[in-house]
């Protein structure tokens, strides 16, 4: 099986504004889809609409060959995994406590964690580099380290899918990239699909195979970086003008803003 | 918490307590303490241990830690409820049971509350607060009008607005304890989903649990207890606010000890303050609610300008 989410024709409304005016997207085993668009543009809600957050759309939606609908809260959640833009609790919890929450999927009734999910929260932890302050509480960390704490936690999950909204722009550059590297390395290492918002262009470029295009509810452009990437759609999508330059590093393209 | 239970307008020794306790000791005043003092002590127990875990639960689920049966006005639903019952009781001599009313009109109250302060998904403190207020307002105006109307007297108004322990029986005893236990023992059983709602609707969504599935047993459980509460002795405010904040500080939100800490305190927490408004100015009675809020009160005020909730906004 290549694809491991097909979207067909999907449609969706808050209240009467339509957000979502009709989506055709697969994601491909094992690639880093990257989505970008203004403001407003629906990448978040179809984020959302994907990990099952909003229900009532219509089109069609297939994740790992069988129909969104289908699926159960529980068994979604241990396909795939959602990494916020911030991860905000209410009160106070251990870092640990908030990683071991991504193993919910796979509890049944009233036990709690067994020693095999002690042994994956450790194991993710180490990952993410988070292991060393695992019993602090979340609120006295940077925004970096909590980032991490959120990516341990989807990880937890064991999902083949990450879905990812724009979980590095609360960070500065330093962390941005960081965070963002150590999400796409773990993608690639083990084998999982991802499809991440992204707010900056050449970030977007940089972790992604293949990018997505969006403005008022439509796919503008979608394919390969080198395909997608030219002044003609960013024009459309951003209303910049822009000329594009290869990077003298990893030989990607370079968007360089001029208005 | 026994030795409590031996001041009063009847002064008992420890030996006496024990003797009485055991059987060894009979007579008229081993029968006020059997039959008085100790279902009154073991009632405020189980009150203010079910309003705090009460209250610790609404917290988690609405992510709020201003949430407690008084302040979203699960309480004032139903004493509205027990004092309808009462009135119809009275008017038509046909007899609706007082909890099962005092139940309805919690779950009622909860509900109305919930729906009035969310806005997009969440429960800001400030719509809940206002919410809670007017929600209350409007049952504790009906209860004012309910009493005057059928009893033409506002003496027993008191009763059902700050709530009092005396005349408590081994009968309310019975009642209490069950709807304790059922609710400790469903928040024991959904501890862990309930701090996964506290991170937030969209994640619980995420790692597979379902948001309005655990508002409506936590608000249905809530319900249970504070209906019973109340038309046993009341409205008391504050127990179910102070107590999980306290323990929240102490242990911390995620430890093992939270939930039997919060039904630990919250019980030895109401049985000292029903001990004051017994004995502070004997032998008239303090109503009780005016203690729980003279501790309450400050505790609020301090919890609405802290960090805890200055985040929550």
């Amino acid at each position: 099986m290549d694809d491991v989410i097909t979207i067909r024709d999907l449609h969706f409304s808050y209240s009467r504004e339509e957000v979502l005016r009709g989506i055709n997207l697969t994601l491909k085993q094992g690639e880093v889809l990257g989505i970008l668009g203004p403001n407003g543009s629906g990448k978040s809600t179809l984020m959302s609409i994907i990990c099952g957050i909003q229900k009532n759309w219509s089109g069609s939606i297939e994740i790992m060959g069988s129909p969104l609908k289908d699926y159960t809260g529980k068994r979604l959640a241990r396909i795939l995994s959602y990494i916020p833009q911030s991860f905000d609790p209410s009160f106070d919890l251990k870092v640990e406590t908030i990683v071991s929450f991504g193993r919910n999927p796979y509890l049944k009734g009233l036990s709690g964690p067994g020693a095999k999910d002690y042994e994956i929260i450790d194991e993710v932890m180490e990952l993410t580099e988070i292991y060393g302050f695992k019993d602090r509480f979340f609120s006295t960390l940077s925004g970096g380290e909590k980032q991490r704490v959120v990516i341990a936690k989807a990880l937890a999950q064991e999902g083949r899918i990450l879905l990812m909204d724009e979980f590095t722009s609360h960070l500065d550059p330093g962390h941005s990239r960081k965070v963002g590297k150590i999400a796409t390395d773990l993608v690639r290492a083990k084998g999982l699909s991802a499809m991440a918002v992204f707010h900056d262009l050449n970030q977007a470029i940089e972790m992604s195979d293949r990018l997505v295009f969006m403005k008022e509810g439509k796919i503008e452009a979608l394919g390969e970086v080198w395909e997608t990437v030219n002044p003609d759609v960013i024009w459309k999508v951003y209303g910049l003008r822009a000329q594009i330059i290869t990077n003298p590093i990893t030989e990607l393209p370079l968007v360089v803003f001029y208005d | 918490m026994l030795w409590s239970s031996s001041f009063g307008t009847v002064k008992y020794s420890m030996v006496e307590v024990f003797q009485m306790i055991s059987g060894n000791l009979t007579g008229s005043r081993a029968n006020i303490y059997m039959n008085l003092r100790l279902p009154r002590l073991l009632v405020a127990f189980l009150i203010g241990s079910g309003l705090a875990v009460g209250g610790n639960g609404l917290q988690l689920t609405l992510k709020n830690p201003l949430a407690d049966p008084y302040i979203i006005g699960i309480s004032a639903g139903a004493s509205f409820g027990a004092v309808f019952s009462l009135f119809i009781k009275e008017m038509s001599r046909t007899t609706i049971n007082i909890d099962l009313m005092a139940f309805i009109f919690a779950v009622f109250s909860a509900f109305l509350t919930y729906t009035i302060s969310r806005r997009g998904g969440r429960i800001p403190i400030t719509t809940l607060v206002l919410s809670g207020v007017i929600v209350s307002s409007l049952f504790n105006a009906a209860v004012t009008f309910l009493v005057v109307f059928a009893w033409r007297n506002v003496i027993t108004l008191h009763f059902w607005s700050l709530g009092s322990l005396s005349g408590v029986t081994w009968g309310d005893v019975l009642k209490l304890l069950p709807a304790t236990l059922f609710q400790y023992a469903v928040f024991t059983v959904i501890r862990r989903k309930m701090l996964i709602l506290a991170t937030g609707e969209e994640h619980a969504i995420t790692v597979g649990v379902n948001p309005e599935r655990i508002k409506f047993v936590v608000f249905f459980t809530v319900s249970i207890v504070s209906a019973i509460a109340v038309s046993t002795a009341g409205l008391i405010g504050f127990v179910g606010l102070v107590i999980p904040h306290i323990v929240r500080l102490a242990f911390g939100t995620d430890n093992r000890l939270n939930l039997p800490a919060t039904a630990l305190l919250g019980g030895f927490f109401l049985i000292v303050c029903d001990t004051f408004a017994r004995t502070l100015f004997q032998p008239t009675e303090l109503p009780i609610g005016a203690v729980t809020a003279l501790v309450g009160a400050p505790v609020f005020i301090y919890l609405l300008r802290s960090k805890e909730v200055v985040r929550n906004g």
